[in-house]
């Protein structure tokens, strides 16, 4: 109600603060999140030691018994041609935080540009991105995947590519939202009054201000880029051998489930709690930044 | 030495013969869909004089913000034009016009929507300096705090966000935006009507002080007569899109030639018990017709005390014309008033 | 006289928020007598909406009504149970709102609304009902009410929404009329009408009317007594003439001083107030208004002043009051001329 409101506004008088500062502060009581931050940040570190340290070399077939369980040698055991496991998922690691961070970085150079001028300056511009947009969304995802690796070939590369066909429009539709309404606000005709030229008003005014929704679309889509990263792996149109992905694993891992299930529950576990820490830290930073939670 | 008090009733600064704005017939409609427009302003013209205060007064649906920013051209006229200091603004496209900005400024009603929240007071009172490549580095920073002070606001301020102001502070901070460029005009739109009413007067005084100092010209836009007379040289009224009456600020109280302007100025409210019950509410009958479909001949008819109907009220629109020195009202039956 | 028919007795309300305790409404005792129209006037933060909400209960979270009583008719609202109070709340004490959009329901008709607000305290059948709306539809001065009984509240303008707010708060003939800023959002000319209205209903039907406004020009048309509220608590209150004529608070004092008035035929600098609105979580000590009062003296600083009896029916919590200022300070004499000030000389620094 109108009355409560406007007592706690007027009644506020913070220190200092940053409006990012304030969401980190909102984001560090979060334990969940913090719980998620900690797991990735660990995570990266397996990823990056395996650039130079694996227990075993990844590709070495027959140096343990294959199908074998988890032992002392072999912490989380081998697979159908002998390898060890621990050391396949920490290579595949890298594989799915290369894909989940590089298909983001590409859906933001992507998405971003197009929906910031899709939504302030709408028009023609504005009419034919969302037909492209509504032309993608209506072909299904794994078949636009499929042909474009088909067609490009497989590779780690082509596969990012693919994955960024599918999804650059939910972020371009987003920021096309953002920058459709914020362009309405007062302190964005207050920037043109002062005489800002259209680029520092996209980039100096509607960009900061759709950062929050922008971020946690993103880092959203991490978790959803593996997925489908794992997903293809797990059809065999995804990274090619020796490379492993957890996704690709577990493929290998369900011809054997009767017999060996450990090498399809291991994959599955990581991934899933990957995608789980993600998510947490997605949802984190989605009540961090939200405007409506800081009074 | 004069009495400090005589010398603070006195009008700013005596209004120049000089015109700076000149506004020739301008119409803004917006399209309403299924073939409607809303004929926000519909065919206004006048001018304002270099160093004075022209107040613009109406009530919802008269077109004053739309005027406003059409005189500031955020948005592109209709048709009609508008000239600064003899330029054709409405003539001029992209960077021309741009470049035409540093002369005129707006403050904006708001202020908690005017300032960017993820700036700091420091960067939006700088970004006109920046946006046209005025000055950079210590010099901006020390035109910013300067700026800062002449509002009324701690120069340390400068790294602070919004948030952390209150209102009355944050509108000082959009001034001090609107100043830094030191334009010949400056657009009040509504720019105390959101505050609390004791801070609404030291931001009078603070725009009244600052005219003063850096001999600025006001269109000042507001719904509240009382301020706009007080503020103002020459007041203004509006009704559905178009000028009713223009008059000196005395004038427009002691002597209104248009029946709407008096009804207006008999349904304010006076804080002095005494006089307020003694007064007389001119009633006006009906409600305010939409701008989407204004009514023929003079607008006011449908609601107006003193209208001859059908002629010529309904029939002829009356023209803006002058009924006494300097006063001006669109109405047949200005002697009635 | 008649015994008061609301008697508030030191009402305490306040919002638990993350941030802190805010104490919105901070000891305030007043009394209503029958028929009367009382003006609750202050700034944002004052408290006087809270007052209202608190009167019926309806105050929203994270706020409470902590202590105090508010008598009506002899029993203490505060005590009662919900179904009590929810009898209370339309048929004899009724509240309208600033923003007739967000009160009435946009999906149902007008008329069905009212109807609904007498039939919840029985007073009849559907059809009785209907008659009786129609008729205050004509009450409220709304043309044509047999057909705009019907409409929705969208097909109605501002002023008419509002009017029918009005004629759902007097459905049930209550004998107080709370009215929260209800011509705030409307154009002057409509606000003039309704003014006018609530005025004529106060002397035709006795209906008291507790009138909470930031102008006082609003206070002045309508009211007969008048409260004024600074940061939560009652700093002045009295007949309506007398205060205006004669404010004791420098709040008030100051506030009057500040108003452009539309009759003025001078221009005169306004003299307005120092400083800026009081923080409720951190309220000044001593005397709230200490930090902006152009006439603050040492015990200001530091003991808050009681709201006491300084003319015959005239009350204000000053430890200075303005007749002292004017013969002391020389109050009405003080001009500040320094970028946005005018409100008399700078508040003296504490020794």
């Amino acid at each position: 109600m109108a009355t409560a409101a406007a007592i706690v506004a007027t009644a506020i008088e913070p220190e200092q603060a940053s409006l990012w500062s304030d969401a980190w502060r909102r984001l560090r009581k979060n334990r969940m999140a913090l719980v998620a931050a900690v797991y990735l940040t660990l995570l990266v570190a397996v990823a990056l030691i395996a650039l130079v340290y694996t227990p075993y070399r990844m590709s070495a077939i027959g140096i343990a018994p294959t199908y074998s369980g988890p032992s002392a040698a072999h912490w989380f055991g081998a697979d159908e041609l002998g390898r060890d496991i621990l050391s396949r998922l920490m290579v595949g690691a890298q594989v799915s935080l290369i894909v989940g961070v590089g298909t983001q970085l590409l859906v933001l150079a992507v998405g971003v540009p197009i929906g910031l001028m899709a939504g302030y300056f709408r028009g023609w511009f504005d009419s034919v991105v969302t037909f492209v947009i509504n032309v993608f969304y209506g072909i299904p995802d794994v078949l636009v995947a499929m042909i474009m690796v088909f067609l490009l070939g497989p590779s780690l590369n082509n596969i990012i590519i693919a994955i960024v066909a599918t999804r650059w429009m939910d972020m371009a539709r987003l920021v096309r939202g953002q920058a459709f309404s914020l362009r309405e606000r007062e302190f964005v005709e207050a920037g043109r009054a002062s005489g800002a030229r259209p680029f520092k008003m996209l980039f100096g005014h509607i960009l900061p201000n759709a950062l929050g929704p922008i971020i946690i679309q993103a880092t959203l889509g991490i978790p959803s880029a593996i997925l489908f990263e794992a997903f293809l792996s797990f059809l065999g149109v995804g990274v090619q051998p020796p490379t492993p992905s957890w996704g690709s694993m577990a493929n290998e891992g369900v011809q054997a489930i009767q017999y060996a299930p450990h090498m399809v529950i291991f994959p599955s576990i990581a991934l899933s709690l990957t995608l789980m820490a993600f998510n947490f830290l997605g949802d984190g930073l989605r009540d961090a930044l939200d405007p409506r939670s800081r009074r | 030495m004069a009495d400090p008090v005589t010398e603070q009733d006195a009008r700013p600064f005596p209004a120049g013969a000089k015109t700076l704005v000149r506004v020739e017939n301008a119409v803004k409609h917006f399209p309403a869909g299924f073939g409607a427009t809303v004929k926000a302003v519909d065919g206004v013209s006048f001018e304002i004089r270099e160093g004075e205060t022209l107040g613009l007064v109406g009530e919802s649906g008269c077109g004053k913000s739309t005027l406003g920013r059409l005189v500031a051209q955020l948005i592109p006229v209709t048709s009609g034009k508008i000239f600064l200091d003899d330029v054709e603004l409405t003539r001029l496209r992209g960077e021309k016009l741009r470049q035409q900005r540093r002369l005129m400024q707006i403050i904006f009603q708001d202020p908690f929507a005017s300032l960017d929240p993820r700036m700091t007071v420091g960067d939006i009172i700088a970004e006109p300096l920046v946006n046209f490549r005025v000055m950079r580095g210590r010099q901006l920073n020390a035109r910013v705090q300067e700026l800062l002070r002449v509002v009324g606001l701690n120069p340390n301020f400068n790294n602070r966000y919004p948030h952390e102001f209150s209102g009355g502070q944050r509108q000082r901070v959009g001034i001090a935006r609107a100043l830094a460029l030191n334009p010949k005009l400056i657009v009040c739109d509504e720019a105390i009507s959101a505050l609390d009413v004791s801070i609404q007067a030291q931001i009078v005084n603070l725009l009244e002080d600052l005219q003063r100092e850096f001999k600025l010209t006001y269109l000042f836009i507001a719904h509240d007569l009382s301020v706009v007379r007080h503020i103002s040289d020459r007041v203004m009224v509006m009704y559905l899109g178009k000028i009713v009456e223009v008059a000196d600020s005395v004038g427009t109280y002691s002597n209104p030639k248009h029946p709407y302007t008096k009804a207006l100025l008999s349904a304010i409210p006076v804080p002095d018990p005494k006089i307020q019950r003694g007064r007389r509410l001119v009633e006006l009958s009906g409600e305010i017709p939409s701008p989407l479909n204004p009514p023929s001949g003079c607008r006011f008819h449908t609601r107006c005390p003193i209208a001859h109907l059908p002629t010529p009220c309904a029939e002829v629109e009356p023209p803006l014309e002058e009924k006494l020195r300097g006063h001006l009202a669109a109405c047949h039956f200005s002697q009635d008033v | 006289m008649a015994s008061p028919i609301l008697q508030v007795r030191n009402l305490r309300t306040q919002f638990a928020t993350d941030q802190g305790l805010v104490r919105a409404v901070d000891d305030v005792s007043f009394d209503l007598y029958p028929g009367e129209s009382l003006g609750i006037v202050g700034e944002s933060g004052s408290g006087k909406s809270v007052t209202a909400l608190s009167i019926l209960r309806l105050v929203p979270e994270p706020g409470r009504i902590v202590s105090g009583e508010v008598q009506f008719r002899g029993t203490d609202i505060l005590k009662m149970n919900e179904e009590e109070v929810r009898d209370i709340r339309g048929r004899d004490i009724a509240m309208i709102f600033q923003d007739p959009q967000s009160s009435l329901n946009p999906v149902l008709r007008t008329g069905y609304q009212i109807d609904e607000a007498m039939l919840a305290h029985k007073k009849g059948n559907r059809r009785q009902v209907r008659k009786r709306t129609i008729e205050l539809l004509r009450q409220v001065r709304i043309p044509a009410p047999e057909r705009r009984v019907n409409d929705f509240p969208h097909q109605l303008s501002g002023g008419m929404r509002q009017r029918a707010m009005i004629a759902m708060g007097l459905a049930n003939s209550p004998s107080i009329l709370i009215a929260d800023e209800p011509t705030t959002a409307l154009d002057v000319t409509v606000q003039a009408q309704i003014l006018e209205l609530l005025a004529d209903l106060n002397h035709d039907l006795g209906t008291a009317i507790i009138m909470i406004t930031h102008n006082m020009g609003v206070v002045a048309g309508l009211c007969s007594r008048v409260i004024v509220m600074y940061a939560g608590q009652i700093v002045e209150q009295g007949p309506v003439e007398q205060i205006f004529e004669s404010p004791q608070h420098p709040y008030t004092w100051s506030l009057i001083r500040s108003i452009p008035r539309v009759d003025a035929l001078r221009h005169e600098r306004l003299r307005s107030i120092e400083g800026i609105a009081p923080d409720l979580l951190r309220p000044p000590s001593g005397c709230r208004f200490h930090p902006r009062c152009p006439f603050r003296v040492d015990k200001c600083f530091n003991d808050p002043p009681p709201l006491v009896e300084v003319k015959p029916d005239q009350m204000a919590s000053c430890w200075v009051t303005m007749d002292r200022a004017r013969k002391e300070m020389g109050a009405d004499d003080l001009v500040d001329i320094r970028p946005g000030a005018g409100s008399g000389i700078h508040p003296p620094e504490a020794h």
